[in-house]
């Protein structure tokens, strides 16, 4: 196989390397008579991602007839290939040595030829033969949305849920019922139908699924601003993600998402939940247990639809820690907003406009707490019908004024900044080896 | 440790501005530059050893660093730079780069002018620095010099046959050493007349080969003259000594024969034109 990228595209391709990069550390390159593709799994083999790009996309593309050549390569020395392509013009890649190495070639500014050849490890490849089905959910969106939403949950944080709905969906990095500890912080964003291109919601259902390779798929998504395709089906198939760009590009993100399991586990999970949470008067910031993530390691040579996670899960929509409230005076559609996750309890998040919902963070004073809905089928969180007040919407009557900025001279600190840093250099022996004074306390 | 009074007080320095000739008498080196920012930098470039070799003589000042026996690098700066230079006969003292580093990084990137007064034997270096701005501060170094042995003498026989010459920019050299990988073994420079005229080969890492290959017609290379094909591989923690150098040159000078010891001259261009440059010999692993 031998092709050539001229300098935007190689960016591209570059691009998509590193997005791969987030996965895992093989990258397995195949090329056929219509053009290329690039995968990978990642470490716990519970996605996989396929970025494939048609032969239209290169300026030169040469296979023999019928060739299927299929390798594996380290995926970081092929990140260390494309990590600048500033300068590049043009990229030839090609298998040389009988297929035993894959050798990338760089031509850049100033005459410059950049060569790498990479040993293949293996001939190996992967099979993933499994394609959504036709009347499974889908929601479709710019790349913005999407990123917006993976935005607002912290950068640490490993899964996120997804409730889908008729008319709107709702994204939470935590599933109800479950059991975490105190430092946890829920966070939990509504978002309406109309801020997808396509929503097409057949049977509603709740996924969970990995935000990391989620993340480094919308990455690419925003290198080539298109919009991403979400289909599912119910709790425990894959997902699929995929992003189309003219024709010359696809790629597919197949994900597994954690199965629900039947609601017999759900009344005992919900009363250990409410003791953890009685204690506390304030709301604190909770760490995930990551325990579930280790059990997800899944074979996708195996032609199966349904993945089973042996975590156990419930999910259930009574314990409502989170209230919202809606203004009386709200459109029919209201915006809706994300709240910034690490937020101090004490304040409240700012009104952005009269028409927003406030997420308020769960207040943990019985008294308070409403239970909106016991009927365990309903996913939606509604709205809390006494208003709770006593946190009030805006910051405007907390704003002390700022004190009066100290007038600077900028050259004080520069000049006298030997004075801030240790007098005492442990590297240096004093000159008399003998010590009159010890050093004065730090105070 | 002498002064415990500044210059100024003990009457040595009767104008903080100027040196007046009497002064000369009592010291054997004494020099003013108007910007440091140069001679900061050049210093900086060779801090990767601490014991550095100071020889003043009429033509200039040079520093000399050595590591081992595999490289040594060269600060020169020639007498014209200065805005007032003076030296009797020749002087030559050992002092730590480190803590001359320090001291020449005291007002922290503010432009300075630096005063260098050297007594003689035994005494030690005083060092005045002065920004340029603030009229009513200056801080004053003294540091102890040491005696040093002598630093090896390494030379490209300018008449050799195989002797060849290349001239780089500065920031694209720089740019092409950035990006090779770091975790290189080593490193193996090819100069040729024919076809590859510039190749850079990375070493030892697992399972990928790179080179880096530049024509000779390239509008990076300003000057080359090569006569013969010249190959030598060189140990990439050697090369990457050189980086702070070229970080800083203007053009880099790349010059090396058959026996394979590089040699690099860094040019850095100060504010009055006047050149100061880094000279690097870093020698080659024997071919087995």
């Amino acid at each position: 196989m031998k092709c050539t990228l001229d300098g935007g595209n190689t960016k591209v391709f570059a691009k998509a390397v590193q997005s791969l990069s987030k996965f895992g550390g093989d990258l397995f390159v195949e090329a056929d008579v219509d053009g290329m593709q690039l995968r990978t799994l990642n470490p716990t083999k519970s996605a996989v991602g396929t970025y494939r790009f048609n032969k239209s996309f290169f300026d030169y593309y040469e296979t023999n007839q019928n060739e299927e050549t299929y390798c594996k390569i380290d995926m970081r020395a092929c990140l260390t290939v494309f990590r600048n392509t500033k300068q590049v013009e043009r990229c030839d890649m090609t298998f040389i040595q009988d297929q035993e190495k894959f050798q990338i070639q760089l031509k850049c500014q100033h005459e410059t030829l950049k060569n790498t050849c990479i040993s293949v490890d293996d001939e190996e490849n992967i099979t993933a033969e499994m394609t959504p089905e036709n009347n499974c959910n889908t929601i479709c969106g710019s790349h913005k949305i999407f990123t917006e939403i993976s935005n607002n949950f912290n950068p640490a944080e490993e899964e996120i849920t997804l409730e889908a709905q008729d008319k709107k969906i709702n994204v939470k990095n935590y599933v109800e019922g479950s059991r975490v500890n105190e430092k946890f912080m829920r966070s939990q964003l509504q978002l309406n139908a109309d801020e997808f291109d396509k929503y097409n919601i057949e049977k509603q259902t709740s996924i969970t699924f990995c935000l990391k390779e989620f993340r480094a798929l919308l990455m690419f998504a925003e290198a080539l601003n298109e919009s991403v395709c979400l289909q599912f089906d119910m709790a425990g198939s894959p997902v699929f993600v995929g992003i189309s760009h003219r024709d010359e590009i696809h790629c597919l993100l197949i994900m597994s998402t954690l199965s629900s399991d039947e609601v017999s586990f759900y009344d005992d999970c919900q009363e250990s939940d409410v003791q953890e949470t009685s204690t506390s008067k304030l709301c604190q910031k909770r760490k995930l247990n990551s325990t579930r993530t280790n059990d997800k390691s899944k074979s996708f040579r195996r032609d199966t639809k349904q993945k089973c996670i042996t975590e156990d899960t419930t999910l259930s929509n009574s314990s409502s820690l989170f209230q919202f409230e809606k203004n009386s005076n709200k459109r029919s559609s209201s915006l809706s907003i994300a709240a910034p996750r690490n937020q101090n309890p004490s304040l409240m998040t700012e009104s952005i406009s009269d028409n927003s919902i406030l997420l308020l963070p769960a207040v943990c004073e019985e008294s308070n707490r409403i239970h909106t809905n016991p009927r365990k089928q309903t996913l939606a969180l509604t709205s809390a019908e006494e208003g709770v007040t006593e946190i009030s919407s805006s910051g405007d009557e907390d704003c002390v004024p700022e004190s009066p900025k100290r007038q600077e001279r900028a050259n004080l600190r520069t000049i006298f900044s030997r004075c801030f840093q240790a007098t005492y250099v442990p590297s240096e022996p004093s000159t008399h080896g003998q010590i009159f004074a010890l050093d004065s306390d730090t105070e | 440790m002498q002064h415990s009074k500044t210059l100024y007080e003990k009457g040595l320095l009767k104008n903080l501005k100027m040196l007046t000739q009497r002064q000369y008498s009592n010291f054997k080196f004494v020099a003013r530059l108007d910007q440091i920012k140069t001679f900061y930098t050049g210093i900086k470039a060779l801090n990767f050893e601490n014991n550095g070799k100071f020889q003043v003589s009429e033509d200039g000042l040079r520093v000399t660093v050595e590591e081992g026996n595999c490289v040594q690098a060269n600060l020169y700066i020639t007498a014209s730079c200065f805005a007032e230079f003076h030296v009797v006969d020749m002087v030559t003292f050992g002092l730590n780069m480190n803590i001359i580093s320090e001291c020449l990084g005291l007002f922290a990137g503010i432009p300075c002018s630096l005063k260098m007064f050297y007594k003689g034997d035994g005494a030690p270096l005083v060092l005045v620095l002065h920004p340029n701005e603030e009229a009513d501060i200056s801080a004053e170094c003294s540091i102890k010099t040491t005696n040093i042995d002598d630093v090896i003498d390494y030379n490209l026989d300018e008449e050799s046959r195989t002797l060849n010459v290349v001239f780089v920019r500065g920031p694209a050299l720089a740019n092409i050493f950035q990006e090779l990988n770091k975790a290189a073994d080593e490193l193996r420079i090819t100069l040729s007349p024919r076809q590859p005229h510039f190749k850079i080969e990375t070493l030892g890492v697992v399972k990928t080969e790179t080179f880096v290959e530049v024509a000779k017609t390239s509008d990076m290379i300003m000057l080359f003259n090569c006569r013969d094909t010249t190959s030598a591989c060189y140990r990439n923690t050697e090369m990457r000594l050189t980086h702070k150098a070229l970080a800083a040159a203007s053009k880099v000078a790349i010059k090396t024969d058959s026996s394979g010891l590089l040699e690099m001259h860094f040019m850095m261009q100060s504010e009055e034109q006047a050149e100061v440059y880094v000279q690097f010999y870093i020698m080659p692993l024997a071919e087995i």
